[in-house]
């Protein structure tokens, strides 16, 4: 009978790599990985140790922790385990597991740029044509994998990435943080699908029926415990803390130029673009002190109308009457036209708040999701207030000076993937696809 | 009863979880495999009568045996229509004398397999022997249904030998009842699909990628876990579920 782990006295150390013994006496080697490893998965699982003549199974949190030589075979055959040999380091103390990269699972990763894998191929052991594993303890291995698979929920929801969300659930298919990275990064067909068979999954667990608003809490929750967005968003009573209308001008022309090429509908011609043009009108009031003229502002707005909001009720990515970057744009556009009596600067901030997330997920932001909204909010909100601090000590007066305009838009760095997103929605609003509209 | 699940090469079958979806599916049923231990399962039934053509589907009660399977399935009771005889222990693992059973002499092995046995006339009562001999071996049902050792102190069989007489650790084979059955279930008859977290995320993957992927409504879908102490197969969710929840 196999001695517990604990209590393994084995004499001298040996190159696990190579296998190679330094003693043969009383060593434990690796017979078999349980819960047959998939070339798509990554994980951890337990496996079949042998001491001598005895085996025994380690890594099994409950159930049986032994087994016999025609068990483990039949096992092997009927696709329940996989035969891996390897010695246990001298060192060892149970209980201890396998983890595992599948073969394919380390090619999706790569193309899919997921964050590094926690554990290193070259120094692990190789079953070819299937994947590869090392030993460790349970805690080890579970601490690795909970790490990454977070890191990758994140990467996920940044990107937008399906491929990386169906790269966690095929690491850990049940934690909330997968089902919410699968929420999120879906189709509305898929997320109702999700919707229903997650439902279905909590009720054969034994668990209430939860409804749709239910999970949906849950994927808030998954959300608002990983990220860790602190930041206030932007606020309105930033407002009333700037010194004068040009300076609010300044902030809502920078909040268009980062939004607004998601909806310029001509971004290779900034001469004759609305979008191009109403910044231009924001910046040079802002940097003359003095509002537009009506005669100037007019055309660009009837042609952001015309080629812009038009256009957003014709796609029908979404519900809203029209998108919060060309809502930022206009606002900036009304802004310098009125001036001291409204600069719109709350229209823009609000637009700012909510805009990076529509980009990003145009029909997803109508979805009570308060959690994954704030940490959309985060870099605009901490370039804003990059802007503001700016002009608090540069500004006042009759104008503001025009290096302002040529610093940095997104100082921490835009969000992950902006341009791939930027150009994934401007493709939606004018690359004639047709969606059905969100009610 | 609890039956794990194989692939069956000769059918086709390419592993066992789409073995088993097509089991709870309805597109094949539930057949024999051939043993593991072939020898002692072919004189055990030559001794119990069971003719070689006609191989039953053997399956535990209130367990799911081999627990290191990945994939299991649990069946309603009224797939007892189709129950040829019942042992109150692994008759295999009884007539051919492995394991802890290998405590006793060949003709007590034999003796006890007949005396443990029920078939034909005594099949009946089969089901009311095991809910007296649980009441009165257990606190509690479900400590069976975890495979906890029994009170055997007023055993008077052969059983009783071997749980004081055998090396630990003891292999709950030698008091855990078997059933064997005619014919597969009914689809309507199967309860749960039980996936260790391998299994777990293959499901997952077809659930999340294909539309058309679907498993009855009424077939709960019960799926084991990892975390830092290593995986976990069979959760209290499937024992409670074996047990009858």
């Amino acid at each position: 009978m196999a001695e517990p782990l604990g209590r393994l006295s084995v004499p001298r150390r040996f190159d696990l790599r190579k296998g190679k013994l330094a003693s043969e006496q009383r060593t434990v080697a690796l017979r078999a990985l349980l819960d047959r490893p998939d070339r798509r998965s990554m994980g951890l699982h337990p496996v079949v140790l042998s001491l001598g003549s005895g085996l025994r199974v380690s890594g099994i949190a409950s159930g049986p922790s032994y087994l016999d030589a025609q068990q483990l075979e039949r096992l092997i055959e009927d696709g329940h385990a996989i035969a891996a040999t390897a010695t246990l380091s001298a060192d060892a103390v149970g209980p201890i597991c396998a983890a595992w990269i599948g073969q394919e699972f380390a090619l999706a990763a790569e193309d899919a740029g997921a964050p590094e894998l926690p554990f290193d191929r070259y120094q692990m052991s190789k079953i070819r044509g299937a994947g590869w594993f090392l030993l460790d303890t349970a805690a080890a291995i579970y601490g690795a994998l909970d790490r990454w698979t977070r890191q990758t929920f994140v990467a996920a929801i940044d990107r937008g990435s399906r491929e990386l969300a169906m790269l966690v659930s095929w690491v850990a298919p049940n934690r909330d943080e997968t089902r919410a990275a699968l929420f999120i990064t879906s189709d509305e067909d898929q997320r109702r699908r999700s919707l229903a068979w997650w439902a279905r999954l909590e009720r054969d667990a034994g668990h209430p029926l939860p409804s749709e608003d239910d999970l949906i809490r849950r994927v808030d929750a998954a959300c608002d415990r990983v990220f860790l967005d602190w930041l206030p968003d932007p606020s309105q009573q930033w407002v009333a803390e700037l010194h004068d209308p040009w300076s609010a001008i300044a902030i809502a022309a920078r909040c268009a130029e980062r939004l607004g090429a998601a909806v310029d509908p001509m971004p290779e011609d900034p001469s004759r673009s609305p979008v191009a043009g109403a910044i231009r009108i924001a910046r040079e009031a802002a940097v003359r002190g003095r509002p537009a003229s009506h005669a100037e502002v007019e055309p660009t707005r009837i042609a952001l109308i015309e080629q812009v909001h038009r256009r957003w009720q014709d796609a029908r990515i979404s519900a809203r009457l029209h998108p919060h970057a060309l809502h930022a744009v206009e606002s900036a556009l009304r802004g310098a036209e009125r001036a001291t009596d409204d600069t719109h600067l709350d229209q823009s901030l609000l637009s700012m708040e909510h805009g990076v997330a529509e980009i990003v997920y145009p029909d997803l932001i109508w979805r009570a999701i308060p959690a994954l909204w704030s940490h959309f909010a985060s870099l605009p909100g901490r370039a804003i207030q990059a802007d503001r601090q700016w002009l608090m000590t540069h500004g006042g007066g009759d104008g503001v000076h025009p290096s302002f305009f040529d610093r940095e838009l997104w100082p921490d760095g835009a969000p992950p993937a902006w341009d791939d997103h930027v150009a994934h929605f401007r493709d939606r609003l004018f690359g004639g696809s047709r969606e059905a509209t969100i009610d | 009863m609890g039956h794990a699940i194989s692939a069956d090469v000769t059918r086709g079958d390419t592993d066992p979880l789409s073995a088993a979806l097509s089991i709870v599916a309805g597109t094949t049923s539930l057949g024999p495999r051939v043993p593991t231990d072939r020898l002692a399962v072919d004189a055990t039934e030559q001794a119990l009568g069971i003719s070689a053509d006609a191989r039953p589907i053997y399956t535990y009660v209130g367990d799911l045996n081999p627990s290191l399977g990945t994939v299991g399935l649990i069946v309603d009771r009224s797939w007892c229509r189709a129950l040829t005889g019942v042992t109150r222990c692994d008759s295999g693992g009884l007539g051919g004398r492995r394991g802890g059973f290998a405590v006793l002499t060949e003709s007590e092995a034999l003796a006890a397999l007949h005396a443990l046995s029920f078939a034909r006339e005594t099949l009946p009562s089969w089901d009311a022997e095991f809910a007296t001999e649980i009441d009165a071996s257990y606190p509690a049902t479900e400590e069976y249904v975890t495979g906890v050792e029994p009170d055997v102190s007023t055993w008077n069989d052969a059983r009783a030998t071997c749980v004081v007489k055998a090396p630990p650790p003891l292999d709950r084979r030698l008091w855990t009842w078997e059933a064997r059955l005619a014919t597969g279930p009914r689809v309507d008859e199967i309860v749960a699909l039980v996936l260790t977290p391998t299994a777990f995320k293959q499901v997952a993957f077809w659930a999340a990628s294909d539309p058309a992927f679907a498993i009855p409504d009424h077939v709960k879908t019960l799926s084991g876990d990892v975390d830092a102490e290593g995986a976990h197969f069979h959760t209290p969710r499937v024992r409670a579920v074996l047990g009858g929840d």
